[in-house]
C-alpha cells in the first residue's frame, strides 16, 4: 500500500474511531452487521466471503486471506462463497472443515484446494519412463512362446522358478497347486509416492470341469521382497477365478469383492493411490472405491496364476500408468553435515541449526554458547568463522541469543533473525540486518515481535512471500502453555522488517497447542515455514518425553491449516535414533524437497540432510 | 493492519471491544503507536484453563456444553459439580467403576500399572557397593575417560557411594539393559548431604546430586550427564547460620527429571536416610502403549507399612521405542539403569531392580517351560489329511482327576492336505483333528493325536488330484470344556463350521464329544445358524456359557458380508444349543477397532473373568489391515456385580446380556513378526489364535497362535506357537 493510501486509511480510521467513541456502539451493544460497503453490493449484511469494501487483489481480499498462490487459490475462492460462511479475522477460515475427515478433500470445493493435493493420489503427475511399460500385449506372441522374451521390446523376470508361456494370445502363468507362476513387470515402484493404474484383459480356460478347477490368472502389486520368496501375497490385486466365474479384488489372502466375468473382452482396471485408496473399474465404469490398502515402497507389479490346462486361465494384455504424487513423508538417505568450529572457539557445541538458500548457495546458522555463527554449506560441511559471529548487544538488554535463522533477499539484504533472551528474563524476536549478502556485516538491530511481559517468543522462522514478511514463532504463555503462532508485516511497511503484528486467526494454535500441564514432557517447537506448490508448509518438531519427530502442516492461505502428521522419524540404529528436529525445508531439483534437521543419538546432536522425490504442484486427475 | 481490517473489526465488535479497538485504531492513526492486542483477538491461542476454544477443551477432550472447563479437565455442571472429561479409573482397589467405562479395578487397563494389579517378578540386580571391584558388573561412564572408582564410605552397616572428587558428572551403568515393559521397580537408599558450602545457584536445587537414571543410551560424553528418560535425583543441602538464624540456601530435595526437565520435587531433610522406590509400569499414553513411572520417598527408619511422599503418573517412553535386541532386553523392551553422581550432593546406598508382572494385554511371557512350537509333524498329524496345513486351533485345559497335579491340554484344529491359499480360486476341503498332551512338547510322542480326522474326510481336499472328494468340509473347531469346581473335566462340546454346497458355511454344534482323540466325533453336529441377508458366510464359532441366570450360551462368530470387511457377531443359545430368536447381534466392527482392522475381524475367542466386582468379558480376535497383515487384538466389556442384600461377596453376574465392548486402546497386542513368537525364517502371518485359562492356575491365560510361514524358496508351512499371559485381580 502506498504511503498516500496509508495516510488516507489512517485518516479514515481516526474518523471512524471518533464516531464510535462519540456515538457509542448501539442500543444493545450487539455486534453490528450493517453493510457499510459500496452501493449496489449484497445488502444489509455480509453475504459472502469478502468484507464489503475491502481492497481486493485478484479476487482475494487483502488483509483477510494470504494465498500462497493467488491464481492457484482463485478457483476455490470462487466456489467457496456458496459453500462456506463468511471469513472473519477473529476465527479460522471456515474451510477448516475440509480437513475434518479423511474424505473431506474428496468433494468440491475442498478438492480445489492445493493443500488437498498433498499426500493424495487425486493429484499427480504422469511419469513416462522405463519403470513400468505402458502396454504389454501378449497377442503379439506365438502360441508356446516363452512369455519372458516374446513381447517385442520387453524382457521380464519369472516369478520364482516358473516358466510362463503364451498360449492363444494370452499369458499362461504356469503355476500349480503348490506355487503360483508368472512374471514380474517392470521395476519396483514406490507406492508411498506413486499412484499406479493397471488395466488387464483376461482369457478364460478352455475348460474348468465341475467349476472346481485349479485355474487362475491375476495382476497384483506385491512386496518385492516377498516375491523373492517365490510367493505372491498381494498388497492389492485383481484375480480371475474360472471356478467361480468372477474377477476378485484381493488383498493378502482375502477376496474383498468379486464381479462376474461375463464379457471376456472386458478390461478391468485397478487404481491404487498413495493415500491407500483403491478403485476398481470395468471398461472405465467404477465398480468400487470402498476399500483401502496399506501402500509400501518397493512394490512390484506381477502377473501370476495357476494352470492345469494348456489353454488355461490367461491374461491377454496389461496397460500400466504411473503417476508421481506429492508425498511429504518419503524421505530417503540421510547424511551428516559437519559443523566445523571456528578457530579459537571452545567449547564448540552448536545448537539450533537452520539452513537457508540464496542464489543457489546454502548457508547454515547455529548458536553456540549464546552467540550466533553463519557459514556457507559446501558439500557436507560448514566451516564457520569467528568473523561471522554475532554476539549479544548489552545496550539492548540482550543476555543470550538463540534459535537463529537467515533470510536473504534478492538484493542481498540480509536478516539474521533470532530469539533474544533479555536481562529481565523475557524472550523476544529480533533481527540483525545488513545489505552485503548472507555473510556480510549486520550492523542494524531490528525489533520484530514482542508478546509482552511474561510471554516468550522463540524459534523464529522468517519467510518473505507475496509482499509480506511472515514470521512463525513459538509463543509461550506465562502459565507454561505454548503454541506456534504467525506474525506478519503489513505490506505497506516493506522493505523495512520491523514491528510485525499477529496474523489473523487460524487453527494453527489449535493444532500445535501444548497445555501447561504437559509442558515439561511434551513440546511443539522449531517450526520452518516455506512455500511449495501453491501451499504454505510448516515443518516442526514435536517432542514427547525425550523423543522428537518432525511433523507437517499445509495451508493455502494461512487461515486454515491441514495436519499431515509425521514426515520424519528417528532412525533405529542411526546417529539420529533418539530424535529428529529443528527442520529446514528447502527446494531440491526436479520437484524434490530437501530437509535439513538436527538428529540426536543421546550423546549429541548433528546436522543431517535428507531428500525426497515429489511434485511441487500436482495436477488434479 | 490495513484500514479495511480496522473497519471490519470495529464493525463486528461488541461494544466494549469496539471502543477499545476504536481507541487503538485512533492511536495508531494519529500517533503510529500500537499495543499488543489481547491474545484471543488475533487467534484462538492455546486454551487456558477455564475456556473452550473451537470445540477443544483444556485437556484436549471434547468441549463441554456451555463452554466451560475445569482445572482437572472436567466440565462445570450447572450445579457446580464436575464430570471428568478424560475418565481414568482413579482407585484400583475399591471395587468401584470410578470412570464409568464398565471396567472395575484391575479389569480396567488404567489399573494395569497399579500395585495391587502387579505381582513380584525377578531381581535384575541388587547392589550394596561392598564389592572390591565395581567394574565387574557396572560400566563407568563416560567410557572415553576412564577414572578412579567412586569414593565409598561406611555408614553403619551400609556402604554408601559418596561420588567422585571432581566437578563432573560420573555414572555407573548396569552392564545390561533392564527389562521394563512388563513393569519394574527400582529401590535405593539415599542421604542428602548437608554441605559446608552453598551450591552454585542460591535458592535453586543444588548442582551437586546423586541420581538413579533410566536412559536409552549406554554412554555419556565427558562433562555431560546421562540422558534421562527418567531420573530420580537427590540434591544436597546448604544452609547458612548468621546470628543464630538458619537460612536455607539450597534445600535438600528429591527431583524427578526427564531430559533434564523437572517433573516433580519432594523436599526432604538433610542427613536423613530415605528409601526411594521408583515403580515403572505398563500403561497407555494418548492411545499408545507406554511406560508410566511413580515415585515414593519414605524415611528409611519408618515402618514399611507407612506410606511416604508420593508423586507419579509420569510418562516415560512409548513401549514401541524401548531398547530391544540387546543383552538383558532380548524379549522384553527396557532401558539402561545407572547411578549418576556429581560432586558431594548426596550419598547413595544399596540399590535394587526387580521386574514386575503386571496385567498387560500387550505383553506375553516367554514360551512356558517344556512347551514348543507345534507343527503337523510334531503333532503327528498324518500327511493324508493334514500334511499341507493346520490352523484354527481351539484349546481346553482340565484335570483328569482330582489327584492330578498338572493339567492336560486338549487341542482341536483344522487340517488339510492342500494349501489353504488355493481357496482364492477354488474350494479347498478341511477336516478337524484332536490332539492331547500334558506338556505341549516338541515331539510327536508328547501328543496323542487323531490318526484319522475326528470330523471330516481323509483326504479332505481333492483340487489338485481332480479325484472324487466328498463335499463334506468342516473347519474352525471350538472346544467348550466343562469342569467341576476342582477343574476336573466333565464334558466336551464342539462347535465348528461346515461348508454348504454354495460354498458358504453353516455353524454346527456337537454335544457330549468323546474325550479320546482316537474316536470319531460320533455325529455331524446340529446346525445352529446359517448365512442370511446380513452375512453371506459364517465362520469361527466360539461358545461362552452364560453362567447362571436362565442358563444357555453365547455363540460368537465371524460374519462375512456381501460387501465390506468381516466383523464379529453373537447369538444367544438355549441350554440345548438352539438359537433364541431375535438375539443375533453385531458385537465388534472394524470401525470400532481402527485401521488395523480395516480388512476385517475374525476368529473371536471370548473369555469371562468373574470377580466380586463383576463379570468382565474379554474378546480376543484377529484383525486384518488394508494390506492383509494380521494381528491379535482385544476388546473388553464388563457387567457390574449385583448388590447382595446380605452384604456378602457376590460372584460376577451371569451374562444374560452382553456388555458393550470397547477395543483396547493400545491394540494390536501381538503382531506376526514379534520376537516372542520366535524367529521367522521368511514371512510369518497370524491366521488364528486359541485362548484358554489354565486349570489349577488362576489368572494365567494360555494362547496358541496359529501362523502361516513362507520360507525362502517359496515353501509355505503352518505352526502353532504357545504363549502365556498373566491377569491379576485385586
Amino acid at each position: 500500500m502506498s504511503a498516500r493510501r496509508l495516510d488516507a486509511a489512517r485518516a479514515l480510521v481516526a474518523s471512524l474511531a471518533m464516531v464510535l467513541l462519540t456515538l457509542g456502539c448501539g442500543s444493545d451493544g450487539a455486534i453490528s452487521r450493517e453493510d457499510q460497503g459500496p452501493a449496489g453490493d449484497a445488502g444489509a449484511s455480509d453475504q459472502g466471503v469478502f468484507l464489503d469494501g475491502a481492497v481486493v487483489d485478484q479476487g482475494v481480499p487483502t488483509g483477510l486471506l494470504f494465498p500462497a498462490d493467488s491464481a492457484r487459490f482463485a478457483p476455490f475462492l470462487a466456489a467457496a462463497q456458496d459453500a462456506f460462511p463468511p471469513v472473519a479475522d477473529d476465527r479460522p477460515a471456515p474451510w477448516t472443515t475440509c480437513y475434518a475427515s479423511a474424505s473431506g478433500c474428496d468433494s468440491a470445493p475442498c478438492s480445489l484446494l492445493a493443500s488437498c493435493c498433498v499426500a493424495s493420489g487425486r493429484c499427480a503427475e504422469l511419469q513416462v519412463d522405463a519403470l513400468l511399460p505402458p502396454a504389454v500385449l501378449f497377442s503379439s506372441c506365438a502360441s508356446g512362446a516363452d512369455a519372458l522374451s516374446c513381447v517385442p521390446g520387453q524382457t521380464f523376470l519369472p516369478l520364482g522358478s516358473s516358466t510362463p508361456t503364451v498360449e492363444a494370445g494370452g499369458l499362461r502363468p504356469g503355476g500349480d497347486a503348490m506355487r503360483e507362476g508368472g512374471l514380474l513387470v517392470g521395476a519396483p515402484v514406490d507406492l508411498l509416492t506413486d499412484r499406479v493404474d493397471l488395466s488387464v484383459v483376461f482369457a478364460p480356460p478352455s475348460s474348468c470341469p465341475g467349476n472346481a478347477c485349479l485355474e487362475s490368472a491375476g495382476v497384483s502389486l506385491a512386496h518385492a521382497s516377498e516375491l523373492a520368496l517365490g510367493v505372491v501375497s498381494p498388497l492389492v490385486g485383481l484375480l480371475y477365478s474360472p471356478s467361480r466365474g468372477d474377477v476378485s479384488l484381493v488383498m493378502g489372502d482375502q477376496v474383498r469383492m468379486a464381479w462376474a466375468l461375463v464379457d471376456p473382452a472386458a478390461s478391468f482396471t485397478l487404481e491404487v493411490h498413495p493415500s491407500g485408496r483403491v478403485r476398481v473399474l470395468r471398461d472405465n465404469v467404477l465398480l468400487t472405491e470402498a476399500f483401502t490398502y496399506t501402500p509400501r515402497a518397493d512394490a512390484q507389479v506381477v502377473l501370476h496364476g495357476r494352470n492345469t490346462e494348456l489353454q488355461g486361465a490367461r491374461l491377454r494384455s496389461l496397460h500400466a500408468l504411473r503417476y508421481r504424487t506429492e508425498a511429504p513423508a518419503t524421505f530417503g538417505t540421510r547424511s551428516v553435515i559437519a559443523l566445523n568450529a571456528p578457530l579459537g572457539v571452545s567449547p564448540w557445541a552448536p545448537r539450533g541449526a537452520a539452513v537457508s538458500t540464496h542464489e543457489g548457495r546454502h548457508y547454515a546458522v547455529v548458536e553456540n554458547d549464546g552467540a550466533l555463527y553463519r557459514g556457507e554449506l559446501l558439500g557436507l560441511g560448514v566451516d564457520f568463522e569467528s568473523t561471522q559471529r554475532v554476539t549479544v548487544d548489552a545496550s539492548r538488554s540482550e543476555r543470550a541469543l538463540s534459535a537463529p535463522t537467515l533470510l536473504v533477499r534478492p538484493s542481498g539484504e540480509t536478516f539474521l533473525v533470532y530469539a533474544a533472551e533479555l536481562t529481565d528474563g523475557s524472550r523476544t524476536i529480533r533481527a540483525r540486518r545488513g545489505v552485503d549478502g548472507p555473510l556480510g556485516p549486520l550492523p542494524e538491530i531490528l525489533e520484530l515481535a514482542d508478546a509482552g511481559p511474561g510471554h516468550a517468543l522463540d524459534d523464529p522462522s522468517l519467510l518473505e512471500h507475496a509482499g509480506y514478511f511472515l514470521l512463525l514463532v513459538r509463543h509461550r504463555w506465562p502459565d507454561g502453555s505454548s503454541a506456534l503462532e504467525l506474525w506478519m508485516s503489513d505490506a505497506a511497511t516493506t522493505p523495512a522488517l520491523r514491528d510485525l503484528v499477529p496474523a489473523p486467526a487460524s487453527n494453527l494454535s489449535e493444532l500445535t497447542a501444548v497445555d501447561s500441564a504437559d509442558a515439561n514432557q511434551a513440546g511443539v517447537q522449531a517450526p520452518s515455514l516455506s512455500v511449495r506448490g501453491g501451499t504454505y508448509r510448516v515443518h516442526y518438531e514435536r517432542r514427547t518425553g525425550t523423543r522428537r519427530v518432525i511433523e507437517l502442516l499445509a495451508a493455502d492461505e494461512l487461515r486454515a491449516f491441514r495436519a499431515l502428521g509425521e514426515v520424519l522419524l528417528p532412525r533405529p540404529g542411526g546417529q539420529d535414533r533418539l530424535g529428529v528436529g529443528s527442520p529446514s525445508a528447502l527446494e531440491g531439483t526436479a520437484g524434490a524437497e530437501r530437509l535439513y534437521y538436527l538428529g540426536d543419538d543421546g550423546l549429541g546432536e548433528r546436522l543431517f540432510v535428507t531428500e525426497r522425490p515429489g511434485v511441487e504442484d500436482p495436477t488434479p486427475l | 493492519m490495513t484500514g479495511a481490517d480496522v473497519r471490519g473489526a470495529a464493525r463486528r465488535s461488541a461494544c466494549p471491544l469496539g471502543v477499545w479497538l476504536a481507541g487503538v485504531a485512533a492511536c495508531a492513526a494519529l500517533a503510529g503507536c500500537w499495543e499488543t492486542p489481547p491474545r484471543r483477538w488475533y487467534d484462538g491461542g492455546p486454551v487456558a484453563s477455564g475456556a473452550c476454544d473451537g470445540g477443544l477443551c483444556c485437556d484436549g477432550g471434547l468441549c463441554c456444553d456451555g463452554g466451560r472447563c475445569c482445572e482437572d479437565g472436567g466440565c462445570d455442571e450447572p450445579d457446580g459439580g464436575v464430570v471428568p472429561l478424560r475418565p481414568r479409573e482413579r482407585v484400583c482397589d475399591d471395587g468401584l467403576d470410578n470412570n464409568g467405562n464398565g471396567l472395575i479395578d484391575c479389569d480396567d487397563f488404567d489399573c494395569a500399572d497399579h500395585a495391587s494389579c502387579c505381582a513380584d517378578g525377578l531381581v535384575v540386580f541388587q547392589e550394596d557397593w561392598s564389592a572390591p571391584d565395581l567394574t565387574f558388573q557396572w560400566d563407568h561412564l563416560p567410557r572415553a575417560t576412564p577414572t578412579s572408582p567412586p569414593v565409598r564410605v561406611a555408614e553403619g552397616e551400609r556402604t554408601m557411594l559418596r561420588g567422585w572428587p571432581d566437578s563432573e558428572p560420573h555414572a555407573l551403568l548396569w552392564n545390561s539393559c533392564v527389562p521394563l515393559a512388563l513393569g519394574a521397580e527400582l529401590r535405593f537408599d539415599a542421604v542428602a548431604t548437608a554441605r559446608g558450602s552453598v551450591c552454585r545457584d542460591w535458592y535453586e536445587p543444588c548442582d551437586r546430586y546423586a541420581a538413579v537414571v533410566l536412559s536409552p543410551v549406554a554412554d555419556t560424553l565427558p562433562g555431560q550427564p546421562l540422558l534421562d528418560d527418567l531420573a530420580v535425583r537427590v540434591h544436597g543441602d546448604a544452609r547458612v547460620t548468621t546470628g543464630g538464624t538458619e537460612t536455607v540456601i539450597n534445600q535438600a530435595m528429591v527431583r524427578v527429571t526427564q531430559g533434564e526437565q523437572e517433573l516433580a520435587r519432594v523436599l526432604i531433610d538433610p542427613e536423613v536416610r530415605y528409601t526411594i522406590a521408583l515403580r515403572v509400569t505398563p500403561s497407555t499414553h494418548e492411545g499408545t502403549a507406554s511406560l508410566r513411572a511413580d515415585l515414593e520417598v519414605r524415611e528409611a527408619d519408618r515402618p514399611p507399612e507407612e506410606v511416604g511422599q508420593t508423586v507419579g503418573g509420569f510418562f516415560v517412553r512409548a513401549q514401541a521405542t524401548l531398547e530391544r535386541d540387546v543383552s538383558g532386553c532380548l524379549d522384553v523392551g527396557g532401558l539402561y539403569a545407572g547411578v549418576e553422581m556429581l560432586g558431594d550432593g548426596a550419598r547413595l546406598g544399596p540399590v535394587r531392580a526387580e521386574t514386575l508382572a503386571c496385567a498387560n494385554p500387550s505383553q506375553f511371557q516367554d514360551r512356558p517351560n517344556g512347551t514348543a512350537t507345534l507343527t503337523s509333524g510334531s503333532l503327528g498329524v498324518p500327511a493324508s489329511y493334514g500334511g499341507a496345513y493346520i490352523g484354527a486351533p481351539s484349546l481346553g485345559s482340565s484335570f483328569n482327576s482330582a489327584s492330578d497335579a498338572a493339567p492336560r491340554w486338549d487341542l482341536f484344529f483344522e487340517a488339510s492336505n492342500e494349501p489353504p491359499e488355493l481357496a482364492l480360486v477354488a474350494p479347498v476341503g478341511f477336516a478337524i483333528s484332536h490332539a492331547r498332551s500334558a506338556t505341549f512338547g516338541a515331539l510327536s510322542t508328547d501328543w496323542s493325536t487323531s490318526s484319522t480326522p475326528r470330523l471330516g474326510e481323509d483326504p479332505p481336499s481333492c483340487l489338485a488330484s481332480g479325484g472324487g472328494c466328498a463335499d463334506e468340509s468342516v473347519r474352525d473347531p471350538f472346544l467348550l470344556v466343562r469342569r467341576d469346581s476342582g477343574d476336573v473335566l466333565q464334558d466336551f462340546t464342539l462347535a465348528f463350521a461346515a461348508r454348504l454346497p454354495t460354498g458358504a458355511h453353516t455353524l454346527r454344534i456337537e454335544e457330549d464329544v468323546s474325550f479320546s482323540p482316537s474316536v470319531p466325533l460320533g455325529g455331524n453336529g446340529v446346525p445352529v445358524i446359517t448365512p442370511d441377508g446380513a452375512c453371506r458366510d459364517l465362520r469361527d464359532p466360539a461358545l461362552l456359557a452364560v453362567g447362571g441366570g436362565t442358563g444357555g450360551y453365547w455363540l460368537f462368530f465371524t460374519c462375512i458380508p456381501d460387501a465390506g470387511p468381516s466383523y464379529l457377531r453373537a447369538a444367544r443359545l438355549e441350554n440345548d444349543f438352539s438359537l433364541r430368536a431375535g438375539t443375533v447381534q453385531p458385537v465388534l466392527t472394524p470401525s470400532a477397532v481402527g485401521s488395523l482392522a480395516s480388512g476385517g475381524l475374525f476368529g473371536p475367542e471370548p473369555m469371562l473373568r468373574r470377580t466380586a466386582a463383576g463379570s468382565t468379558l474379554q474378546l480376543w480376535f484377529v484383525a486384518r489391515d488394508g494390506a492383509g497383515n494380521t494381528t491379535l487384538g482385544l476388546a473388553t466389556g464388563q457387567l457390574p456385580a449385583a448388590a447382595v442384600p446380605d452384604g456378602g461377596v457376590a460372584l460376577g453376574p451371569p451374562l444374560e446380556v452382553l456388555p458393550p465392548l470397547a477395543a483396547y486402546v493400545a491394540n494390536p497386542v501381538l503382531r506376526g513378526n514379534e520376537p516372542v513368537l520366535g524367529v521367522c525364517p521368511g514371512l510369518c502371518r497370524i491366521t488364528g489364535a486359541a485362548v484358554s485359562d489354565t486349570a489349577g492356575v488362576t489368572d494365567q491365560l494360555r494362547f496358541l497362535i496359529a501362523r502361516r510361514v513362507v520360507h525362502p524358496g517359496g515353501a509355505v508351512t503352518s505352526d502353532l506357537v504357545p504363549l502365556t499371559q498373566m491377569w491379576r485381580g485385586p
